[in-house]
């Protein structure tokens, strides 16, 4: 029981680590809007493709995230997650009932030196039965690892070749700008915000 | 620096890749199977010296070294009142005595016979092999 809670607390850390880490590294560079006195301005946090892809090879998503592909940086972000848990949870159970198996194993070959073959019969169909789980469960461990692995590489692609640079991105920015009307307190005094980027 | 991390991520995907290989090795009975059953099991019993003759036939008598006589009052061998003999011979007869298994006080009891080889060889150690598949019986009057 023990043993088990332990486990747990493992997984559980484990999942905070691969949550949590990226998501500090989230926080930083999110997009701010700043009111300074008379001269106010927008002023938009954006990185270059450089940093962008930096960021994708340190995490999957976060590098799409800060350069305004939100969505898909959050599907980058959530299929590795989710690729990287399955494997770990398989590789977890694939390690843990493997020691058993293999300490068993042993027992099943002792048989041999005064055992019986009733004995023998049971403990091979137990074993046979096991062995058909680990295999099962090493399959599902390596096809969640391939999936990250493709997550992964796909998601370092398209931070290269599909990420808009910072230049592209403000061009977009500029054809597709609205004027934006939002209410402001200036200088103590309230008023209305008319902006629009050039 | 996009260089280094990128061999960084190789690195990981293949240490990942190997750390995940298949290691457990399926069981194998083949060590076991070699064993074979003794067939035709015979009980019969004498009256006057209150045993029981086992005989039974066995086709391959290699590795056997000596057999189990398994004794029990149930159809269901294992979960009766259970007794095992070592024939310390290999010889395919064996002379049960009855008194040893029920007392002087019980007036009848059918009794379950079956026979397992004991094997020794390179892989197995004084190995009890498979029963015969058909024990016989034997009604057994004390008085």
């Amino acid at each position: 029981m023990l043993i088990y809670k332990e486990e747990y607390r493992l997984k559980i850390l484990r999942a905070m680590v691969i949550m949590g880490l990226p998501l500090i590294l989230l926080t930083k560079p999110i997009g701010v809007v700043f009111a300074q006195d008379e001269e106010s301005f927008v002023q938009r946090s954006m990185i270059s493709r450089s940093d962008a892809v930096v960021l994708s090879i340190m995490y999957p998503g976060l590098g799409q995230m800060t350069s305004e592909q939100t969505y898909k940086g959050l599907s980058f972000f959530l299929a590795e997650t989710v690729s990287l848990i399955l494997t770990i949870n398989a590789h977890e159970n694939y390690e843990t009932k493997k020691k058993v198996y293999n300490k068993d194993t042993i027992e099943f070959e002792n048989l041999a030196n005064r055992g019986n073959y009733i004995d023998a019969v049971r403990q091979f169909e137990d074993l046979k039965d096991r062995s058909n789980e680990l295999d099962d469960l090493n399959t599902i461990r390596n096809t969640a690892l391939i999936l990250a692995g493709a997550v992964y590489v796909y998601n370092i692609v398209d931070a290269v070749f599909f990420t808009p640079s910072l230049s592209e991105s403000r061009r977009a920015d500029i054809n597709n700008s609205k004027i934006v009307v939002n209410s402001t307190i200036i200088d103590r005094t309230p008023g209305i915000l008319l902006s629009k980027s050039f | 620096m996009k260089i280094k991390l990128l061999f960084m991520a190789l690195i990981l995907l293949i240490v990942l890749a190997l750390g995940c290989s298949k290691d457990h090795e399926p069981p194998t009975f083949s060590k076991y199977s070699v064993t074979s059953k003794p067939t035709g099991v015979v009980a019969t019993y004498n009256l006057e010296a209150k045993t029981v003759g086992v005989a039974w036939d066995m086709s391959n008598t290699t590795g056997v070294v000596d057999y189990y006589v398994t004794v029990s009052d149930s159809s269901d061998i294992d979960f009766g009142n259970l007794i095992l003999k070592s024939t310390n011979s290999i010889d395919k007869s064996y002379s049960f005595d009855v008194l040893e298994y029920v007392s002087k006080e019980t007036e009848s009891v059918i009794l379950y016979f079956t026979v397992s080889a004991v094997y020794k060889n390179e892989d197995l150690t004084f190995f009890v092999g498979p029963r015969a598949d058909v024990p016989d019986t034997a009604l057994v009057k004390i008085d």
